[in-house]
């Protein structure tokens, strides 16, 4: 069993504790850009850390999983051609990742270091990264990470979770990486009282989180011929909001960009939303409607990964469900879905 | 609000028995009371699905191109949907014949984001819309009211088309006077007004940050070429890759495309996940096509617009280089 412990942080000591962390890592922190959208961006001295309130709007995926990322470039051509690797990647820190986010990154191991194949890019970030929890105080209207396992207090895929007592935090040291990184602050000890109030901050959480949907055998029920998919995709505009915010989605696409005398190969986000995404040379689209995408996207996450892998493709953040322009809350998809009988699953 | 309600779940439940038309294009309520959904009435029996309230944002109008081998479609339309049918029409994609405006008088949509205040964007909140104009938010909190007009979205509050000019049938009771509160080009023009290098540092900034979900495109009722430039694979206009200059190219195509054509719903910039302020480009050119050509998108169903056409006296751009 790992060593479990636990230390305290005053409040002022955590941006110099990021900033002395950043001379010699990429450090990054949830910091508002201009009108207020909160990314994990890198530290600087005046920078202010967003650590209350909801979920930054993008996931700390993006680090490891960046929405453009060069594979190679090349020179030359036929024969002659030269390539060059692109992999440069850096120690960091990422503080401020919620519960929710740390358990999608356990489950993008499943799909980029678990598989056949290892992906060396993913798995050098991953390897090289500490992550710095923060309890969630503040669930959104969305959230629904209890009911797919999950707990605003999680510790999954963390190396630390702090937990904010207002001038201080709690701070719980999961891993042997995260001791370490305490090492250039200054803790005391917790009190069996903080350990009480931290504890207590976690339940007031996990209360307000009512389950959304019954889980329990969930691939089953996510069924090819529900009639559901055709009534809720009708009003699906095919944008890539739900998937793009996803920390968990994370499929991609490989172009080659060329000049005159060579070019680069990049991958880059995609998304089954996108027309694009399955269309053929040919031009037939497997997936030619919103129907189909919207069952893919479901099925995906609540069917293909729960049995390849054993766990959902999803950790209940409630990105998806506050920002689609058209109010397809999947947790209300995923409760209709044991209910409304198909061909496949026919009522009792 | 009540009589609004039963007047538009009627007239669908009436227009669907009657075989007038076959859809109506409303609202319906959403997974949690500050949201509302399209919804797509096929039946008389499915009209009192219908709702209406301040969160009934969607431009519905989005959704007619792909429909038009549908029949005739009934469409629940605030002012600014109204403007955007009326454009959809103009431009030849649907016939006058095929849709059937219901127009509502709208006192404007809310800003969510703005309306929840920390402690009530949490699970269990929920937001009741009194008719005198007075929202309830119930949270775990406690309980907080607040006129609807200090939270509208910010198209609403310079909005001067809240009930639609063209419509078949104007739904509900004389609507509520609203006084536009905001300057329509105001926050556009002082943009405008900036240096070229303060400007070109302002969208940096924010479309740096633009993920491409083309949410903004995608919600825009105008925005319905059938294949976008963005999505061809060959040749390929703009990269996939996220750089911020094939994402500045997207943001300025979309935005001149719409040049006396985009009438300020405003949906693009509430459905961006990254908050930019998109409305402010196309503010600007709205303005810029009223100013040179005496021209306003959606008022009108027949015509040809400014930038469909040109004449020898037209504006001479260089001049304003």
């Amino acid at each position: 069993m790992a060593e479990i412990n636990a230390t305290m942080l005053g409040a002022s000591e955590l941006l110099p504790w990021a900033l002395r962390l950043a001379a010699s890592r990429r450090v990054l922190a949830p910091i508002a850009g201009t009108d207020g959208a909160v990314r994990y961006l890198p530290v600087s001295p005046d920078a202010t850390l967003v650590f209350s309130g909801g979920r930054p709007v993008r996931g700390p995926k993006e680090h490891f999983m960046p929405q453009t990322d060069p594979l190679f470039t090349f020179t030359g051509s036929g024969p002659a051609v030269a390539l060059q690797p692109v992999f440069n990647h850096e120690p960091a820190v990422i503080f401020g990742v919620r519960p929710c986010d740390g358990r999608a990154l356990r489950s993008l191991d499943n799909v980029f270091l678990r598989r056949r194949e290892t992906d060396a890019h993913y798995a050098a970030r991953r390897g090289q990264t500490i992550m710095v929890g923060l309890a969630c105080a503040e669930p959104g209207w969305g959230c629904f990470c209890t009911t797919v396992g999950g707990s605003p207090a999680g510790t999954d895929g963390l190396d630390l979770l702090l937990t904010d007592l207002g001038d201080r935090y709690h701070v719980r040291i999961l891993t042997s990486a995260g001791r370490e990184l305490l090492e250039d602050t200054v803790c005391s000890p917790s009190s069996d009282t903080e350990e009480r109030l931290a504890a207590e901050q976690h339940a007031r959480a996990i209360v307000r989180l009512q389950l959304a949907f019954d889980s329990n055998r969930i691939a089953e029920r996510v069924t090819w011929d529900s009639p559901i998919w055709e009534r809720v995709a009708r009003r699906c505009l095919e944008c890539g909001v739900c998937n793009f915010l996803c920390p968990l989605c994370h499929c991609f696409d490989i172009q080659d960009e060329t000049t005159a005398d060579g070019g680069i190969r990049f991958r880059c986000w995609d998304t089954c939303q996108f027309d694009e995404f399955t269309k053929m040379g040919a031009g037939h689209n497997p997936r030619a409607g919103r129907k189909e995408r919207l069952r893919q996207r479901m099925s995906h996450k609540f069917k293909y990964l729960v049995e390849e892998f054993g766990q959902a493709g999803c950790t209940g953040c409630g990105r998806c469900v506050e920002m689609c322009p058209v109010n397809i809350d999947i947790r209300a998809v995923l409760a209709e879905l044991g209910t409304v009988p198909s061909a496949e699953h026919p009522a009792k | 609000m009540n009589e609004l309600v039963e007047a538009m779940r009627g007239t669908a439940a009436r227009l669907l028995n009657g075989k007038e038309v076959a859809l109506v294009l409303g609202y319906e309520a959403g997974s949690v009371s500050f949201r509302t959904a399209p919804a797509f009435i096929q039946h008389a029996e499915d009209a009192p699905r219908l709702v209406w309230n301040p969160f009934c944002t969607n431009n519905l109008a989005a959704y007619l191109p792909e429909l038009k081998g549908v029949g005739r479609i009934a469409v629940m339309a605030k002012g600014c949907d109204a403007r955007s049918i009326a454009t959809l029409i103009q431009e030849h994609q649907i016939p006058r014949e095929q849709v059937m405006i219901l127009g509502i008088p709208c006192v404007g949509m809310i800003d969510v984001e703005q309306l929840l205040v920390a402690g009530e964007r949490g699970p269990g909140t929920t937001v009741t819309c009194g008719p005198d104009g007075m929202l309830t938010v119930a949270s775990a909190g406690g309980q907080r009211a607040v006129p609807l007009s200090e939270v509208l979205q910010g198209r609403c509050t310079n909005c001067e088309h809240h009930v639609p000019s063209i419509a078949d049938e104007v739904l509900g009771n004389a609507p509520a006077p609203i006084q536009a509160s905001g300057d329509a080009f105001g926050a556009a023009a002082e943009l405008a007004g900036r240096s070229a290098e303060d400007r070109r540092a302002f969208w940096r900034e924010r479309f740096e940050r633009c993920i491409r979900c083309y949410g903004c495109r995608e919600v825009c009722p105008a925005c319905y070429c059938r294949t976008c430039f963005l999505d061809k694979p060959a040749p390929r206009w703009t990269s996939k890759a996220n750089t911020l200059e094939d994402t500045w190219m997207f943001h300025a195509v979309r935005a001149f495309h719409l040049a006396g054509r985009c009438v300020s719903c405003g949906e693009c910039e509430r459905v961006c996940p990254m908050d930019i302020p998109l409305t402010l480009m196309n503010r600007m050119l709205a303005h810029e096509v009223q100013e040179k050509f005496g021209y306003t998108a959606g008022l009108q169903i027949d015509g040809i617009q400014p930038l469909g056409t040109f004449e020898s006296y037209d504006p001479d751009p260089a001049e304003h280089a």
